[in-house]
């Protein structure tokens, strides 16, 4: 059996962080995620790296966040965008909310390289966004970085690897045990054999996330989270250029802001005991988002929404006060006083925080295995972050067009070069497969090959394939047929690829269905159902869970 | 400018084409309107009539099966309405067999000799492979999709030929997945292979389109050198039968099928399209061009934007294009506008309604969705043999094809509806949609005429 110095559960932010740090730390490491790299809450956030703007009332961790975002600049520049944001509001009572805001985001801009917050008069605010209501009597404008959450938790899984850490995507934590000398035992399905696996390691770092309360108690540990969904509307392309914040009919705050090539509406916020598996928007999250915001943006509901997307966050445990309320920080949890060593739990926390979490539980480790290693996780680049990249030199050096090449950058940097490489050999794919985002053949086989995706779905997380207006109509068959011969699929494994991805692309798109994406569904049934008639075949499809769920 | 016409049809698809050649035959003056390109384009090009009941793990087998047990389980269908008699229910099988086989014979004589030329008929089922290797039963395909003796792929070598640069087919996976879905029954080819032709209309090798690959199959130099590559494929591999993406042409397409089998010795034949469809697009065109040589006249670009009714007749539409803006007084008018890629119906949250004057839309039971969500009418599993409600939405209808309003009254005396935007059946499940399409629209191109001649009260 394999031993570990340390077992990380779960592959989001948390998950892939911590191994990355406990690799670069010189810890045998293994990190072991149910699903995919960031296939939970992570791959449902919006990317900001916020400043803090949601818990003022925390100026430690403000001042944390602050420090972050240097951070993430520093060793993760090449994913990360910087979005100007404006909060236009409608009334006097909106006006005497921002004043505790504006004072702290400006007291820590310098670190960040931002201007302080600017009030604008409702023109200057309209100039810079004319979706805006024209009734604002005023705005305020600031800047946040986002960044590419699920390119964030790949490179951080890849680089855990390439430094020794074994790093196991569908492999499900059945059942820990202790062990003699100290040891826990961690047993595991491995999900793509059906085999039971397991290993030693001297520390279990859980970064289950919402799942997190469960995998304690595999070893009899007690963790309490507070879950909270929440869901988010997608809107077609960028139909506001900037962010935009505004006061929900709750009095909460939401946002639209424009993500990559879309924009998303978020987010709802509500306390659940569902299982986080089978969560989907509801109509009355829907309809809270889009009320909220046609105050601010009143030609919203022109808009063409694709899909919605739910995630479920878990919350430190603070009860009877709103989930606003609920303190941003995170809490490691060492399970030493109920008499389990060796087993560290994370609640609470947010994607900003991930890498200060990690250093925070890798320290705790390694003082737990008489280590003393410093962290060097803020210093070290993650990878692509080498340079700058002239996407028009490349866009016509290998007659591909800039918005493709722009479009690869933003996803890995200096390491399109790589990708680009391929299409010497092979000039054919430089075709585009998904055109809505769009995504070259080659940047599909280049991520086959090199980031290990099983499904058509992990490859969406790694390049963003189907996720535009179309939702993978046209996308879907072709991207599966080059998995599939990459992979050596059997002729009917390509064909359940499909069916699974079309099920969870419907999972987000069936929701807010109206306008436009009825005809684009009617295509996809077109093709899928009427014409492929996999709605009619023998294929052994196994119901997801928010399908069974229902 | 006011512009007269006996007939006008609002939606140039195949419900729309047909009823417009149904009129042009009976010596009517026919305006086509067509304000885009809508579903009948974007088909994969084979005219289905009906391979499955909604839920049904089973095709029928063929679709004369499939219209008796219709007319039976759902005789409000627009397929058992074809077999009312004049007092209305119950719907007799044997008359909607023959009313859906006359109007499939009917069609096949107008097609014959152009591109899209069909064959099938209805106490037959084809097997039709489509571009993911997978099968589905439908009734005329082209003859270009036709491949001679598949009924019995045994001791056959299947070639699966894909173009480099084309990356909507996969050769390698469709193969494969043709032979998987065989394993079990006993119609299983002897064996498989597949190869990636060197054939490039432009000097680039990648993002090509099926269009390109056609035109260039059209032009004498493209088919001579996809005929040499094949050739040799065929020969190293021995196939017996050749699967192409559907490509062989858009104007040339049978001769260039003919041409092929005569270079290589083997059966080729195109497999079922996804869109963008070059099949789609050349029957299309064959239904445009045949109606123009029967004298009627399609405004392509012009979009029906409101109705003048008068009592209960429409008196005259507003049509408009970006330049300008006409006024059609016809004395009948046909409704086939489609479903939602067609533009027919839309919706939102505040529910579905029918976009040029706002008919009663029912579902499949003949229930009113007024005020339904889209989301509503879904089920949970994207693809499932019961098929989505939504999509089983459509307009009320009477027996002769005439909207209805929440009363049951005609909502005019003079318009007719066919086609998609029909409602209570589900053609992607089904598998219905031409079928439906032809047989309704060649019904509602007949009654609008009988109308105008007076035959009809």
């Amino acid at each position: 059996m394999n031993e570990y110095d340390v077992a990380v559960i779960g592959g989001g932010s948390t998950g892939t962080a911590v191994a990355r740090d406990c690799a670069m730390r010189g810890l045998k490491t293994l990190l072991l995620e149910r699903d995919d790299i960031a296939s939970a809450t992570v791959g449902t956030c919006a990317g900001m790296i916020s400043s803090g703007l949601k818990y003022m009332e925390e100026p430690d961790i403000v001042d944390m966040c602050s420090q972050e975002v240097v951070h993430f600049n520093r060793i993760a520049r090449h994913i990360i965008m910087k979005n100007p944001i404006l909060t236009p509001m409608l009334e006097m009572s909106d006006l005497s909310s921002g004043g505790n805001f504006a004072e702290e985001y400006s007291k820590r801009s310098a670190t960040r390289e931002v201007p302080p917050v600017l009030f604008l008069t409702p023109e200057d605010a309209l100039k810079i966004e004319p979706k805006l209501n024209p009734e604002l009597i005023a705005s305020m404008y600031f800047e946040e970085f986002f960044i590419d959450p699920f390119r964030l938790c790949l490179l951080q899984a890849l680089d855990a690897r390439r430094r020794g850490a074994d790093i196991r995507t569908y492999s499900e934590v059945t059942e820990m045990n202790k062990s003699a000398g100290g040891m826990i035992e961690v047993h595991f399905f491995n999900r793509l054999t059906a085999e039971k696996e397991s290993a030693l390691t001297r520390i279990v770092v859980n970064a289950g996330g919402p799942w997190a309360d469960k995998i304690a108690a595999l070893l009899g540990g007690h963790l309490e989270i507070r879950l909270n969904k929440g869901a988010h509307v997608i809107l077609d392309r960028r139909v506001v250029n900037v962010g935009v914040i505004a006061k929900a009919v709750d009095g909460r705050m939401i946002y639209l802001f424009p993500h990559e090539n879309t924009v998303l509406l978020g987010t709802t916020a509500l306390d659940t005991w569902e299982d986080p598996d089978t969560l989907v928007a509801s109509h009355d999250e829907i309809e809270y988002l889009l009320k909220s915001i046609e105050w601010v943006v009143p030609s919203i509901r022109q808009a063409r929404i694709i899909r919605t997307m739910e995630g479920a966050r878990p919350l430190v445990a603070q009860w009877k006060i709103p989930e606003g309320k609920v303190t941003r920080g995170y809490q490691v949890v060492d399970h030493s006083s109920e008499g389990l060593e060796g087993l560290l739990s994370f609640t609470g926390g947010k994607l900003v925080m991930c890498r200060h979490m990690a250093e925070t539980v890798t320290d705790m480790v390694c003082k737990k295995l008489g280590k003393d290693v410093k962290c060097t996780t803020h210093i070290e680049p993650l990878s692509g972050n080498e340079g700058n990249v002239d996407v028009l030199a490349l866009a016509a050096q290998y007659r591909v067009s800039q918005h493709a090449v722009e479009r690869l950058r933003a996803r890995r940097g200096t390491e399109l070069g790589k990708v680009l490489d391929l299409t010497r050999e092979h000039p054919e794919w430089l075709s585009a497969i998904c055109t809505c985002e769009p995504v070259i053949e080659a940047e599909i086989r280049y991520a086959i090959r090199e980031e290990f995706p099983q499904t058509l779905n992990d490859l969406r997380r790694r390049v963003r394939l189907g996720t535009g207006p179309c939702q993978g109509t046209l996308c879907t068959f072709k991207a599966a047929a080059i998995l599939a011969e990459e992979l050596d699929f059997t002729g009917e494994q390509f064909q359940l690829e499909i069916l699974d991805y079309l099920s969870e692309r419907w999972k987000g798109k069936r929701p807010p269905m109206r306008g436009e994406q009825l005809s684009q569904e009617e295509v996809v049934q077109g093709i899928y159902a009427c014409v492929g008639n996999l709605d009619h075949s023998e294929l052994r499809y196994e119901p997801k869970p928010w399908e069974e769920a229902s | 400018m006011d512009i007269k016409a006996d007939l006008l049809v609002i939606g140039g698809g195949m419900a729309g084409l047909v009823a417009g050649m149904v009129g042009a035959e009976a010596g009517l003056k026919v305006v086509v309107l067509r304000k885009g390109q809508g579903a009948t384009a974007i088909s994969s090009g084979a005219v289905d009539i009906i391979s499955y009941l909604p839920g049904a793990d089973t095709p029928f087998a063929n679709a004369i099966e499939g219209l008796h047990v219709l007319s039976e389980v759902y005789p409000l269908h627009p397929y058992s309405v074809l077999g009312y008699s004049d007092e209305g229910l119950p719907s007799d099988a044997e008359r909607v067999v023959a009313r859906v086989g006359e109007s499939a014979n009917w069609l096949k004589e107008k097609l014959s000799g152009t591109p899209s030329a069909l064959v099938g008929d209805l106490s037959r089922s084809i097997q039709a492979v489509t571009m993911l290797g997978s099968s589905k039963p439908t009734s005329l395909v082209q003859e270009t999709m036709f491949a001679e003796g598949s009924d019995d792929w045994h001791d056959g070598v299947v070639l699966f030929a894909g173009f480099r640069g084309f990356p909507d087919f996969n050769p390698s996976m469709a193969g494969k997945a043709f032979l998987d879905s065989r394993l079990q029954g006993d119609n299983r080819p002897r064996r498989i292979a597949n190869c990636t032709l060197e054939a490039l209309p432009f000097d680039t090798p990648y993002n090509i389109s099926s269009f390109e690959i056609a035109r260039y199959a059209d032009r004498e130099d493209g088919l001579l050198r996809v005929a040499k590559l094949l050739r040799e494929h065929v020969k190293s591999t021995g196939a017996d039968f050749v699967a192409l993406p559907p490509v062989l042409g858009l104007r040339r397409a049978r001769a260039n099928k003919a041409e092929l089998e005569e270079k290589t010795g083997a059966v080729i034949f195109e497999l079922l399209a996804f869109p963008p469809s070059v099949p789609g697009l050349r029957l299309q065109t064959a239904l445009e061009s045949t109606l123009n040589n029967e004298g009627g006249r399609v405004l392509i670009g012009h979009e029906a934007v409101s109705i003048d009714k008068r009592e209960e007749h429409i008196h005259s539409v507003k049509v408009k294009t970006p330049r300008r803006t006409l006024n059609i007084i016809p004395s009948a008018v046909v409704l086939a506008s489609g479903k939602f890629i067609g533009g027919g119906l839309r919706g939102d949250e505040r529910g579905i309604s029918e976009t040029l004057m706002g008919l009663t839309v029912v579902d499949v039971d003949s229930f009113q969705t007024k005020g339904m969500r889209p989301q509503r009418l879904t089920n949970v599993m994207a693809l499932n043999s019961e098929g989505h409600p939504l999509f089983g939405l459509g307009i009320a209808f009477d027996s002769r094809f005439r909207p209805v309003g929440p009363d049951g009254q005609p909502v005019a005396d003079n318009m007719f509806a066919a086609g998609s935007m029909l409602s209570r059946y589900n053609y992607l499940t089904e598998k219905s949609g031409l079928g439906v399409a032809l047989s309704t629209g060649y019904a509602a191109g007949t009654n609008a005429a009988d109308y105008v001649k007076g035959v009809l009260s």
